[in-house]
């Protein structure tokens, strides 16, 4: 495949990606009775209502079976990528480091203490094992998730995120095209906050506070 | 005898003030060329490419061309940009990088930035690793990167 095919199939399937993901977006409108408020915050929106997303079966660092309970009763912060990203990735997660760690000194009441999730869409290298050690490197109680293609994708597109894997890499040393985005479910695992790059760990513990004014 | 001690000193002398002219002519247009605030982001383990940030300033009257970078810690070293595109994020490599005369070029976390691929070892915060630019005419700069925490 020459570089041009290349783009052009990359473009292409985000294109696609993107009209199910507006598809998608569109029925929840309908769905929801009504256009979703969407408060604005710093670099973000605020989804009011929250939006409801079908968490299909993932597979968590220690092997075991990731289910929506995972999701209940906590806040989860959630980013969306791949290990071996030297960029985009570790910025964001390093991020979320300082978001965990300020949101600690805080002694928010448990209820509003959330938790780190780092969600590869990467599984042909990114195996729970080094998801562990990797989401460990960003902070202590991180945990990794990943998962199918199938079902990673139904959860991305349910968030508004896309990302591309090329199908039959040559090399061990591709890349991955990933939304940049961070996300924040509430307590019923439903999508609450999309915090928009470039992140900043200030800003995204001043959003979160707010959430409970 | 005395006389000509002396003469074989002052030939030798002589020789290495040359010597040491000559070793630093590559270097003499670097008086135009600096490396500020360089760094490396201390990587999660098992990471197969680390980035590198800095700003490269250029004082001199005409555009200098980055052709390539090298180590003897890497496999190979790219210069790509991240940037959004179609709503993702994604990495191009950049052929070359041309500093403009009496301008900079930022490299920077979201966008462009030497990659170091396949590193010999485990870097980490506090290590300093020595990377060498190399310029269209030849012409290289050593610096040394200090491996820090984002």
């Amino acid at each position: 495949m020459t570089d041009q095919n290349k783009e052009i199939g990359l473009f292409g399937y985000a294109l696609v990606v993107v009209l199910f993901g507006a598809l998608g977006f569109g029925a929840f409108m309908l769905q929801s009775g009504g256009e979703p408020k969407l408060a604005e915050l710093e670099q973000g929106v605020v989804l009011e209502p929250p939006r409801s997303i079908k968490w299909n079966t993932l597979i968590t660092q220690d092997r075991s079976v990731f289910t929506p309970l995972q999701l209940q009763g906590k806040w989860s912060y959630l980013y969306m990528g791949y290990r071996s990203c030297p960029d985009a990735c570790p910025v964001a997660m390093s991020v979320l480091g300082k978001v965990s760690k300020k949101l600690a000194e805080l002694e928010l009441p448990p209820e509003q203490q959330p938790q780190f999730l780092f969600m590869s869409v990467d599984p042909r290298r990114d195996t729970p094992e080094l998801l562990a050690e990797y989401v460990a490197f960003f902070g202590d109680e991180f945990i990794g998730i990943t998962g199918e293609h199938e079902q990673l994708r139904a959860i991305s597109l349910q968030l508004g995120a896309i990302y591309y894997v090329p199908e039959d890499p040559k090399t061990g040393d591709y890349e991955v095209g990933h939304s940049d985005s961070i996300f924040l479910m509430n307590p019923d695992g439903q999508l609450r906050v999309i915090s928009r790059p470039p992140h900043d760990p200030d800003m995204i513990v001043r959003n979160h506070l707010k959430l409970f004014d | 005898m005395l006389v000509k001690s002396n003469f074989g000193a002052a030939m030798k002398f002589r020789q290495s003030v040359v010597c040491l002219i000559l070793l630093f002519i590559p270097y003499l247009g670097f008086a135009e060329v600096a490396v500020k605030n360089p760094w490396i982001a201390a990587p999660p383990p098992g990471s197969r490419a680390l980035a590198a940030y800095m700003q490269i300033h250029n004082k001199g009257e005409r555009d200098r061309l980055l052709s390539s970078v090298t180590s003897g810690q890497f496999e190979d070293i790219q210069i790509h940009r991240s940037g959004m595109k179609s709503g993702m994020m994604t990495m191009e490599q950049v052929s070359s990088l041309v500093i403009p005369a009496q301008g900079r070029v930022e490299l920077s976390s979201r966008g462009l930035h030497m990659m170091l691929m396949s590193p010999v070892r485990y870097f980490k915060d506090g290590d300093t690793i020595g990377l060498d630019l190399v310029f269209e005419d030849g012409a290289v700069l050593k610096i040394g990167v200090p491996v820090k925490k984002r």
